[in-house]
């Protein structure tokens, strides 16, 4: 069975505030670093503890930020409600689904949980910071104000919170104390782009160009590609009678922001494609795909969300190029090496070349369980059985409802041991359970030993 | 008898700690209020502006606007107001513009909905006119804008929908016509934004048309489908980000009752077709050229300036007004243009979306700059969602107010910690360069609603301005200046002869105890509204007007010296008063 990836969906909203983004939150709180890696090695004896301790609050916590972290928002976000239902007040329980909330825009219901956090672990740096988020995007300022001092009162050496003090301090009006704020955050922390760019605006805003520029100049060196920041030291540079150079730097965001809006329109038809999709409508689908990448060339999901839809239009040959063109343009994008490892495993046959793609799938994001799964099969393929389990296993641990993983784990666990073990049967059986149609491909020789 | 008060109304403080303090010192010692002597109450004034529109007979108006749901953009922008007077008696009218729906639109059997045409009966009442004035735009409405387009003598009024644009010839006799096909105005798609300006000084209104996006409702995206379809995670109405938009149309009156659309001509090339909203015409630089401002949804705004050679350039970058200080493309819907310091120079303020501020763009001699933070304006509307807006002097005192008409544009806001109906603002001028929120129980505004288009006359001709806001789905607002006394006024109506009879694009300066204040004739403005041609200025106590200067459309200038206060003058070009 062939696994298409998701279709990709872009990622925008009306928010306009620059708040503290969520790795600064995290990082300046001193909280998990873990790499994907790890949770993904975690999430086996993770999920085994909530099954040997279903009243166990903790048992939860844990399992929900390790899917958290794979970026298994649904699953992680169901879990922390069965933490928090078992333990209402579980702070870190609190923290994490809040966060969730927060990144989803959900930010009143995100600050009604960090503020429970917060009340129940009045010293908790990371509650009090968020929840200072969320009244800064809610439009709550003086609240925000309050839980960022809370924070510096609790450790003076956080540098978001210094950011969010700034950020609040220059909506209002206080220029030098919002200066004097971002200066704070750079002392604590070196080269923070987003205070860089809170003291310039400070600083020009008081009419302080000269030391705005200097600044500006840096930030622009670290995004060269970012219409705000040549805009901003265009301006400032304006100021000083540096025209020539500001002209440049104008013009130059010209074209950035043009791009950016051909790019987001390319986005709205790639949306329109999804939905297009996901309603039956192939063709249209297809269609929107091609609008997309007529306004934008080089948008890499759109390769890949139109190699999808004719894949499943079973046009392998047209799919093919399309996936190649998406992991060409971005060599990162997951969906697009699972998918040209899928169309190499199944209409080229070359399993060689499909094991790369899945390699590089589950390498940029571990957590993407089909990739984990495809990767599993062409390593049984190719007989490589232990290598096989392993993955399939990853996949399971991700997503247990993954009735091919079952059966796949079932079915290597089989051939590397020759023989049909408990755990073989179990996971062969469960498959079938889960996905009754998979029946068709499993080998005589073992359905005979299934109920 | 001692005299009865509030303590916490009266700005002291709450009644538990007016117990405390009482504890250590003889309380009914010291005088309680301020800036009186005991035994002198205070008197609290009522509020500045009072909503007659159920008074004066607009209350039969509804905004209608497809389904209360507002799945579809086009459900959720509005429309605007004219206030102009369509029959030469004086007084002010109103034009309400209505929206429609895709039922309506689909079944020419049902019922229309119409813009209104409202006489102004002279005692504060108003008679619903449309009919008997041929006035009747019955496409999904958005904007207005009013001008004399043929110069003669009789405003005329051009309407931007959601499908065809409509011009309506106004025939003198109280009746209109309409002429959009022989004109060559029809548009087409989504107009939103439109003003009447005189570009080339050739004494003809020419006329720039704003276009929002390229909207088919088979093509449409539901709620909740992706990203550009979500506020705050709840699933809302997509747009318009991620939908391509239309380019704007610039039309040049070729003088025998026909356009000639020459933005190309022009190099008012809107190649990216921006989501244009906003546009008013405004000589920025002080050149004596009038140029164009339009206020684009979530991307840059276009200042097209006006190279006296009949064409544009667009400079809105390099002039500081088309993102805000930090560089962000916003979500620019509304402008009001005014000298809020009296410097001279036209200044700039841009309405947003909510979780973002309105934009003030200070004009230093050309060159706008951001100064909303300064100006104290950075957090106080911060979670409205604004539209309509307007420079105006309310209390008459030489310095311009501003008032912003807010409603968010999705119903589900509510579910989403914020409110579709929303409370109009009014920011007072400070003088300082800062203005300060007048407390809803002040101003008067305490009526939530969704509005949207609002514009400025002085509807009882009385010397205080007054405010007509339309509310979608809801009855429009009236807001009247209801306090008995301000500052005096003087009020001047142009009439153009060689220029365009309306003089829009004239600029007055005006000097009278000691200070100058300036402003220009606007065909439209705010959000896809039309306020009043006539030139208002506040004058505080100012015995008489010492100076007028007139810089008239086509450049020739006039001064008149010596005038009164607390009238209207009308001043025909070339002629002295």
């Amino acid at each position: 069975m062939v696994a298409l990836a998701l279709l990709a969906l872009c990622i925008d909203s009306h928010s306009q505030v620059t708040a503290i983004p969520s790795d600064e939150r995290l990082a300046s709180a001193g909280t998990d670093a873990r790499s994907e890696q790890q949770w993904l090695a975690e999430l086996g004896p993770d999920r085994a503890a909530v099954a040997a301790h279903p009243d166990s609050a903790q048992a939860f916590l844990t399992l929900g930020k390790a899917l958290h972290a794979l970026g298994e928002t649904q699953a992680a976000s169901q879990a922390l409600d069965q933490a928090l239902k078992l333990e209402s007040n579980l702070p870190e329980a609190l923290i994490e689904k809040g966060s969730i909330l927060a990144d989803e825009a959900h930010w009143p219901e995100a600050a009604d949980l960090f503020r429970r956090a917060a009340e129940v672990s009045p010293r908790s740096a990371v509650a009090h910071l968020w929840l200072g988020d969320m009244l800064l995007r809610t439009g709550n300022f003086t609240g925000a104000a309050g839980e960022f001092a809370t924070v510096t009162k609790i450790d003076d050496r956080n540098s978001g919170a210094w950011q969010g003090v700034g950020l609040v301090r220059l909506q209002q009006g206080d220029f030098s104390g919002a200066a004097d704020a971002f200066r704070n955050a750079l002392a604590i922390r070196p080269g923070y782009l987003d205070a860089d760019e809170g003291l310039a605006h400070a600083l020009g805003a008081a009419h302080q160009w000269p030391e705005a520029a200097e600044i500006l100049r840096k930030v622009v060196a670290a995004q060269p590609d970012s219409a705000a920041e040549a805009v901003a030291l265009g301006t400032a540079l304006a100021r000083l009678g540096k025209k020539e150079e500001a002209d440049q730097l104008f013009a130059r965001a010209k074209e950035f922001l043009d791009r950016e809006l051909m790019a987001l329109r390319a986005k709205g038809e790639n949306n329109w494609g999804v939905e297009l999709r996901s309603e039956g409508k192939a063709a249209d689908a297809v269609a929107a795909f091609h609008r997309a990448l007529d306004d934008d060339p080089d948008y890499c999901e759109a390769h890949d969300n139109l190699g999808g839809v004719l894949w499943m239009q079973k046009d392998a040959a047209a799919a093919m190029p399309e996936f190649q063109a998406a992991v060409r343009c971005d060599p990162n994008l997951a969906s697009a090496r699972n998918n040209l490892g899928t169309a190499l495993l199944y209409a080229s046959h070359d399993v060689d070349g499909a094991i790369v793609q899945f390699h590089a799938a589950v390498a940029v994001r571990p957590g993407f369980a089909l990739a984990h799964l495809n990767l599993g099969k062409a390593l049984a393929a190719k007989q490589e059985f232990a290598g096989a389990i392993v993955e399939f296993r990853s996949a399971l641990a991700i997503d247990p409802a993954l009735a091919a993983a079952h059966l796949g784990l079932g079915l290597a666990l089989a051939e590397e041991t020759n023989t049909v073990s408990a755990e073989a049967r179990a996971e062969m059986a469960e498959g079938l359970h889960l996905d009754p149609t998979l029946r068709a491909i499993v080998p005589q020789q073992y359905l005979t030993k299934l109920p | 008898m001692m005299p009865s008060f509030d303590a916490r109304r009266a700005g002291l403080q709450t009644r538990r700690s007016f117990l405390r303090q009482c504890a250590f010192a003889p309380c009914f010692a010291i005088p309680l209020f301020r800036g009186g002597a005991v035994g002198q109450p205070v008197l609290t004034p009522g509020p500045w502006f009072v909503d007659v529109a159920a008074r004066a007979g607009l209350a039969a108006f509804r905004d209608v606007c497809g389904d209360p749901a507002k799945n579809y953009l086009v459900e959720t922008l509005g429309s605007g107001v004219a206030l102009f007077d369509y029959n030469n008696d004086g007084l002010l009218d109103v034009l309400l513009v209505n929206g429609s729906s895709f039922e309506m639109l689909a079944n020419p059997a049902l019922p229309r909905s119409s813009s209104r045409l409202y006489r102004n009966n002279g005692d504060g009442t108003f008679t619903d006119v449309t009919r008997e004035s041929g006035l009747m735009n019955e496409g999904w409405g958005v904007g207005v804008t009013v001008g004399d387009y043929d110069n003669d003598g009789y405003r005329d009024v051009f309407i931007t929908n959601f499908g065809s644009n409509a011009l309506f010839h106004n025939n003198g006799n109280g009746t209109f016509t309409n002429v959009t096909h022989e004109a060559g105005l029809e548009g087409g798609n989504w107009s939103t934004g439109c003003a009447w300006g005189d570009y080339d000084r050739d004494g003809r209104l020419d006329l720039y048309v704003a276009r929002y996006v390229d909207f088919e409702k088979e093509q449409m995206p539901t709620p909740g489908t992706n990203t550009y379809c979500t506020y705050r995670g709840v699933p809302v109405a997509c747009g318009p980000r991620g939908l391509p938009g239309l380019a704007d149309l610039f039309y040049h009156n070729e003088g025998n009752g026909s356009f000639r659309e020459v933005s190309m001509d022009t190099g008012v090339r809107d190649t990216i077709r921006g989501y244009g909203l906003g546009v008013v015409w405004l000589d920025y630089d002080n050149d004596g050229w009038p140029d164009i401002f339009v206020a684009n949804d979530s991307m840059p705004n276009y200042l097209w300036h006006n190279q006296r050679n009949g064409t544009f350039e667009e400079v809105a970058m390099e002039a500081g007004c088309a993102l805000s200080a930090d560089g962000r493309a916003q979500s620019n819907m509304g402008v009001a243009v005014g000298d809020y310091d009296n410097d001279g120079w036209l200044d700039l303020f841009v309405t947003h979306f909510s979780e973002d501020y309105n934009t003030l763009y200070h004009n230093e001699r050309g060159q706008f700059e951001d100064v909303t933070y300064e100006a104290g304006l950075g957090t106080v509307s911060y979670t409205q969602l604004a539209w309509g807006t307007g420079f105006f002097d309310f209390d008459n005192d030489g310095w311009k107010e501003i008032f912003v008409a807010n409603g968010h544009i999705y119903p589900q806001a509510d579910q989403a910690g914020n409110h579709y109906w929303q409370q109009n603002q009014l920011f007072r001028n400070l003088r300082n360069g800062r203005f300060s929120l007048v407390p809803a129980e002040e101003s008067g505004f305490t009526q939530a609603r969704s509005s949207r288009g609002a514009a400025f006359g002085d509807l009882r001709g009385r010397g205080q301005m007054d405010i007509v806001v339309n509310n979608i789905d809801s009855q429009p607002f009236l807001y009247e200046f209801s306090r008995a006394a301000s500052g005096r006024w003087v009020r001047f109506r142009l009439v153009g002869t060689t220029c365009n009879r309306d003089a829009i694009g004239a600029r007055v300066l005006v000097t009278a105890g000691g200070q100058t204040q300036m402003d220009e004739v606007r065909s439209a403005g705010s959000f896809v509204s039309s306020s009043d041609v006539r030139l208002h200025f506040g004058l505080a106590d100012a015995p008489a007007v010492d100076k007028v200067q007139i810089r008239w459309p086509d450049g020739s200038v006039e001064e008149h010296v010596g005038l009164g206060t607390n009238r209207e003058y009308t001043i025909r070009q070339g002629e002295k008063l």
